[in-house]
């Protein structure tokens, strides 16, 4: 089995026309010979001055951690290394994305506040799933067995008022950590900041909605190594399109996986590969 | 060729759920009293006027902000209950009688917990709620456990709590409900109207935000002023 991903993010009107940049970030990286999905989705605040930088790199230090400690955190799953290990291993995760953006915030001579973003990160292979999620934003996720239905990993925080966000920048982020890890292998994934929440998850009940998941899985399932950066450019269109953006005026990202049996014997020794970053190198 | 064919048919297949729009809910105790007749309650009435159109006027606003008027004047009486702005038919009010203002701010959070329940099992997304305190005068029951209630609500990010005296209110008793970090503030003159402008344009600035994500208010330097 291996994996495919796209992902795309497009400017909120509403930040388009107060002339605040896109704060949503989103990144992947296919690990292990496309066996292994390492993912990432972070949304800076919008009343954070550099919030655009925080979300960047709060996902890149999350992919590269998770990339890091893919061993145990999947060992974990199988509950090779016993299911507690998990919790102190994903704080630690988190501690080091908030020590990384102190650098940053350093060396932009800001405040560690203007750099106040959401973080949602996720690992995935065939034998396991763990994800970990500060703030709002969902991770909806179907599992590998068939007839399996569209799950929502995190309800929202429960707080006073409904969807109460949280920064990985706030002191109280490790409090508000939410953690899963789960020996299930997942077949799709879906991970988005909360522009896409109003149309995508049934707030009564919080339960994903079938009819939004279920066409962009088919979408997803249809990629190819041909018309990748063509369903890339049409899941771009589709969240600028106008029947988006009639109803909401938030920045938008969608990261988009799943996993499939393997097109032809896939090569362990094929060189790993970060997001859209570096070309797919076709033999 | 077909097969992008195919896609552009399952990207427009998605259908989005039709949630119901987020909600601010905004209390008004409105001092009504004997002592509002004359200049100020004509005042009162016309900025309430006022408010409604200004809500109108912003189209997410006018969907999302709830407004309910208590009024304590003789009695403690909900004269509106929550309702967006295009429902909104401000009543007429009318000076008469003492000031039961504790009574009043106990109602006021009474009602506004009854909504938020409402809102919970509907599975409507609600911003933080806002009080907001008009009087002209001090209170003529006991208070100080409505006093409480307030400032731990507001302690606790629960609500937002404004006070605002007119005229000779007694501003020692408003700054003991209130919480020091958001003191009462004292009308200019009878600036009714520039206030609720302002309370309108807060309520379109916060309810057009991420839930949570609180952004600074615009000044009150028009209608009034935090006394020394």
């Amino acid at each position: 089995m291996t994996w495919t991903v796209i992902s795309a993010s497009a400017i909120g009107t509403s930040h388009q026309r107060i002339g605040l940049p896109c704060q949503d970030a989103g990144d992947f990286c296919l690990v292990d010979g496309d066996h292994t999905v390492v993912g990432a989705i972070a949304d800076g605040a919008g009343s954070a001055m550099h919030s655009e930088i925080g979300a960047r790199a709060a996902v890149e230090t999350m992919l590269y951690l998770l990339d890091e400690d893919k061993a145990s955190l999947l060992n974990a799953c199988a509950g090779l290394s016993g299911a507690k290990t998990i919790e102190p291993l994903c704080r630690l995760l988190i501690r080091a994305v908030q020590q990384h953006l102190t650098e940053v915030a350093e060396k932009k001579d800001c405040s560690l506040d203007d750099l106040a973003c959401t973080l949602i990160g996720f690992i995935a292979s065939d034998t396991g799933f763990v994800a970990l999620q500060i703030g709002d934003g969902f991770l909806v996720t179907r599992a590998a067995q068939a007839g399996s239905e569209y799950t929502l990993v995190f309800e929202p925080d429960k707080g006073e008022l409904a969807n109460q966000t949280e920064f990985v920048t706030s002191a109280s982020a490790i409090a508000s950590l939410q953690i899963v890890c789960s020996s299930e292998p997942v077949a799709f994934i879906c991970a988005s900041t909360d522009g896409l929440e109003r149309i995508a998850i049934q707030f009564k009940g919080w339960k994903p909605y079938p009819s939004f998941f279920k066409p962009l899985e088919g979408f997803i399932s249809s990629c190819t190594l041909e018309n990748k950066t063509q369903l890339q450019a049409e899941l771009c269109e589709f969240l600028g399109s106008q029947r988006v953006t009639s109803k909401t005026n938030d920045d938008k990202t969608l990261l988009l996986c799943v996993n499939t049996p393997s097109p032809d014997m896939p090569s362990n020794d094929e060189p790993e590969r970060f997001g859209d970053k570096e070309e797919i190198q076709s033999e | 060729m077909s097969d992008s064919a195919i896609q552009k048919i399952r990207l427009a297949e998605i259908e989005f759920v039709d949630n119901p729009e987020n909600r601010c809910p905004v209390v008004l105790l409105l001092d009504t009293s004997a002592s509002m007749k004359g200049a100020p309650i004509v005042e009162l009435n016309n900025g309430i006027n006022r408010f409604r159109s200004s809500l109108l006027e912003d189209e997410l606003a006018s969907l999302r902000v709830e407004i309910a008027l208590v009024t304590f004047g003789g009695d403690v009486s909900v004269v509106q209950d929550f309702t967006t702005a295009d429902s909104f038919d401000p009543p007429e009010l009318q000076p008469r009688g003492y000031t039961p203002m504790g009574e009043a701010i106990e109602k006021g959070m009474d009602i506004l917990e009854s909504r938020k329940q409402l809102y919970k099992s509907s599975g409507i997304l609600y911003y933080r709620p806002w009080i907001l305190l008009i009087t002209d005068g001090e209170p003529t029951d006991t208070w100080e456990s409505a006093a409480r209630r307030i400032q731990t609500a507001e302690n606790d990010s629960k609500l937002l709590f404004f006070a605002i005296g007119v005229k000779d209110a007694n501003m020692k008793i408003l700054k003991k409900i209130a919480l020091p970090t958001r003191p009462p503030m004292k009308l200019t003159e009878l600036k009714f109207e520039e206030l609720f402008l302002w309370l309108s344009a807060s309520l379109q600035q916060v309810s057009s935000g991420k839930i949570g994500d609180f952004k600074a208010l615009p000044p009150a330097s028009g209608w009034g002023e935090v006394p020394t």
